[in-house]
């Protein structure tokens, strides 16, 4: 809508312009009425004014000459020729005088009638002049009668003037009226009109500011409020910003000392790590050497093993030998047995040469004997056994005691075999273990150079955050100055606006800056702003830095 | 087996004394040492296979074909009282008796010997295991005391 986009400039403008308009109609109705007042105040002082002193002076000078005339009639004894001659010169003064009198009116800027009537009085002044003249030059030469007669025309032209110049003074009087009316006329149609123009401009005022100017006032009174509120935040802001810069700076600072505390646990890590890859690596040839002995022991119980897989051999002949022990056993238990039948048939062979009587005795004899013999084979067997049973004993204990000893030995052999797979497990495990630890270690190292790169980096961003906290501070404080003038011109607006002192505002809006000074209690600001420059972050001068940050490059 | 330890020397002296009714077969039963007389013992043998045959008594293991003859086993121990088992051995004196031929099964058989009749004590008192009625005397040897036993008589009571 066009009305809308008749923004407030615009009304403003056509409402000054308007009232312009209408102040320059009063004006140019003022001036022109001024100018037409001038004018007849000119007339008035131009014309009429010198004109009416020009009358006085004519009066006067009338007077005057008449005064002279009479007085010189007076003195008249013609003795004095002084007096006489004082007298002709003052008339002659005067007459010059009215001359000049007549020649100002005459050169003012008059009426024609007013004119006429002027050159009119010149005549009549002139004869009055000559009149005196003549009576003077007629006393002077001691001529009374003449000089009686011409007193009596010197009189009536003393009259006619003063008639005339009553005429013209009148006349004067006349134009100074008509001009006084004429601006009588031109004031009261001046004023008629500047009165209309007067309420014209002050309705459209009322109008234009009831419609405009208030509303617009309001608008303006609750903008410059709401930006006065706006202004006391953004100091607040400015305060927190500031507050903020001072807590990152801070947060910078303990950032740097952080970093640099961390890099030499870095540092000193990273000692440990190499010590701990050495270690490491020593371990690994340890375990290796370890390694290769188990090995060695395990091949020496190899043999071992061999060893005693060949005693365990012999042991076996040995049983075999048992085994022929045993057989040998068996055939001398054959034996034995033969030696019982022998015997029981030696009993026999003895009953029977029990039972033969006499008979029988040389066979008991040989049955004896048999008995005998099979008592002897018997022992012998019985030896023999013995003897078996005691090599069986012998060898079954050795080759138990071997069998044992050799089975203890496998044992052992097994639990050395056993051990020493255990050991080498365990070393290769320790060994596995080590090259783990050693990847692991080089990974830590890896690890932490990366580390100390990401902490170079850090430090740079610490850096930067302090810069930038340097800068944030820099421009919290332009911008609490920025908010302070701000709130100046705010204060000037609202004075302008509502009328409202600056005191009033700044005693709105202090309340609100309180907290936000109160959280910054190192500002010495004693305007309440609050906003102190940042310090700028520690400077970087360890050894370490340069490292890391060459490092870094 | 019992070994037999007497010398060469002793042994001819023996064989001297040619009195046979005083030779008699030592031999064990349940670790005492008995004699029978010579004349009494027919053969002794070692018993092969016994053939069962059913009978009252206990001690009687059966019956053997001895050269066509038949013979019955007795368990002597269990005859006399000594023990409730048989015999395991399985030697077997093959003696007479009034009711024929019988074979006594005896733990061992040791020797035989020629006791003098000075040598053995009729004498009742001695504490043996072997009824009074069997018992012939006790004889004195090296090797202890011998029980001399009438085995004929281990039948009488049948």
């Amino acid at each position: 809508m066009k009305l809308g986009r008749w923004t407030v400039g615009m009304k403003l403008w056509t409402l000054t312009s308007v009232l312009m308009l209408d102040v320059l109609f009063v004006g140019l109705m003022q001036s022109s009425t001024s100018s037409a007042l001038m004018r007849q105040m000119r007339d008035i002082t131009d014309s009429h004014l010198p004109a009416v002193q020009s009358m006085a002076m004519l009066d006067m000078r009338r007077d005057g000459v008449r005064a002279v005339v009479l007085d010189s009639l007076l003195g008249a004894s013609g003795q004095d020729w002084e007096r006489g001659r004082q007298a002709r010169e003052e008339i002659a003064e005067l007459s010059d005088a009215m001359d000049a009198h007549l020649g100002v009116l005459v050169s003012l800027p008059l009426l024609p009638e007013t004119r006429k009537a002027v050159e009119e009085a010149r005549g009549v002044v002139r004869r009055y002049l000559e009149a005196a003249k003549d009576v003077l030059t007629l006393v002077r030469d001691q001529r009374p009668d003449e000089s009686r007669a011409r007193l009596l025309d010197f009189t009536k032209s003393f009259e006619a003037l003063e008639a005339q110049l009553g005429a013209l003074g009148s006349q004067i009087a006349l134009e100074a009226k008509r001009s006084k009316e004429k601006a009588e006329q031109l004031m009261a149609r001046a004023s008629i009109t500047n009165t209309f123009l007067l309420v014209c401009g002050v309705v459209l005022g009322l109008v234009a500011s009831v419609l405009v100017v208030g509303s617009h006032v309001r608008k303006l009174t609750g903008i410059v409020t709401r930006l006065s509120d706006e202004a006391g935040q953004v100091a607040d802001g400015a305060v927190k910003v500031n507050g903020a810069s001072q807590n990152l700076s801070q947060a910078a600072v303990e950032q740097a000392s952080a970093v640099e505390e961390t890099v030499a646990s870095m540092e000193e890590m990273a000692a440990t790590i190499s010590k701990t890859a050495d270690n490491a690596s020593k371990s690994h040839s340890v375990t290796q050497k370890g390694e290769e002995e188990a090995q060695k022991g395990k091949q020496v119980i190899a043999h071992m093993l061999a060893a005693m897989e060949g005693i365990e051999a012999s042991n076996s002949k040995l049983q075999s030998l048992v085994q022929l022990i045993q057989e040998i056993e068996a055939k001398t238990q054959i034996i034995n047995d033969i030696v019982f039948e022998t015997r029981l048939l030696s009993f026999n062979a003895s009953i029977e040469a029990a039972r033969a009587g006499v008979h029988g005795k040389g066979f008991s004899v040989v049955a004896e004997e048999v008995g005998k013999l099979a008592v002897l084979s018997g022992k012998a067997a019985d030896e023999i056994r013995s003897l078996l049973d005691s090599s069986t004993a012998e060898v079954a204990k050795i080759v138990s005691s071997t069998q044992e000893s050799v089975l203890a030995g496998k044992n052992a052999f097994r639990d050395c075999e056993q051990a020493f797979n255990s050991m080498g497990d365990t070393l290769q495990r320790i060994r596995d273990s080590v090259e783990q630890i050693a990847t692991a270690t080089q990974q830590q190292e890896v690890g932490v150079e990366q580390t100390n790169k990401a902490m170079v980096a850090i430090d740079h961003a610490t850096l930067n955050n302090s810069k930038s906290a340097e800068t944030l501070s820099a421009l919290a404080v332009d911008l609490e100055r920025g908010a302070d003038s701000l709130k100046n011109s705010i204060a000037s607006m609202r004075a302008l606006v509502s009328g409202d002192t600056a005191q009033g505002a700044a005693q709105r809006s202090s309340p609100r800056r309180a907290p936000g000074s109160s959280r910054d209690p190192e500002s010495g600001d004693a305007a309440g702003a609050g906003v102190t420059r940042v310090d700028p972050c520690v400077s970087r001068s360890d050894s370490r830095w340069e490292r890391a940050e060459a490092l870094q490059s | 087996m019992q070994l037999f330890e007497r010398g060469g020397a002793q042994a001819a002296e023996e064989a001297l004394a040619d009195e046979s009714r005083h030779r008699y077969l030592l031999f064990s039963l349940k670790g005492e040492t008995y004699g029978a007389p010579l004349t009494t013992v027919r053969e002794v043998l070692k018993l092969g296979a016994v053939k069962p045959v059913p009978y009252k008594s206990d001690y009687f293991l059966g019956v053997i074909n001895l050269r066509g003859q038949i013979v019955s086993i007795i368990d002597l121990g269990m005859r006399f009282g000594l023990s409730r088992e048989p015999e395991a051995r399985g030697l077997v004196i093959v003696v007479e008796t009034k009711y024929g031929v019988i074979g006594a099964v005896v733990t061992d058989l040791l020797c035989v010997k020629t006791i003098q009749p000075r040598d053995v004590e009729k004498h009742p008192s001695i504490d043996t295991q072997v009824p009074p009625r069997y018992c012939l005397g006790i004889a004195k040897t090296e090797r202890g005391l011998v029980n001399l036993v009438d085995a004929s008589g281990i039948l009488g009571d049948e």
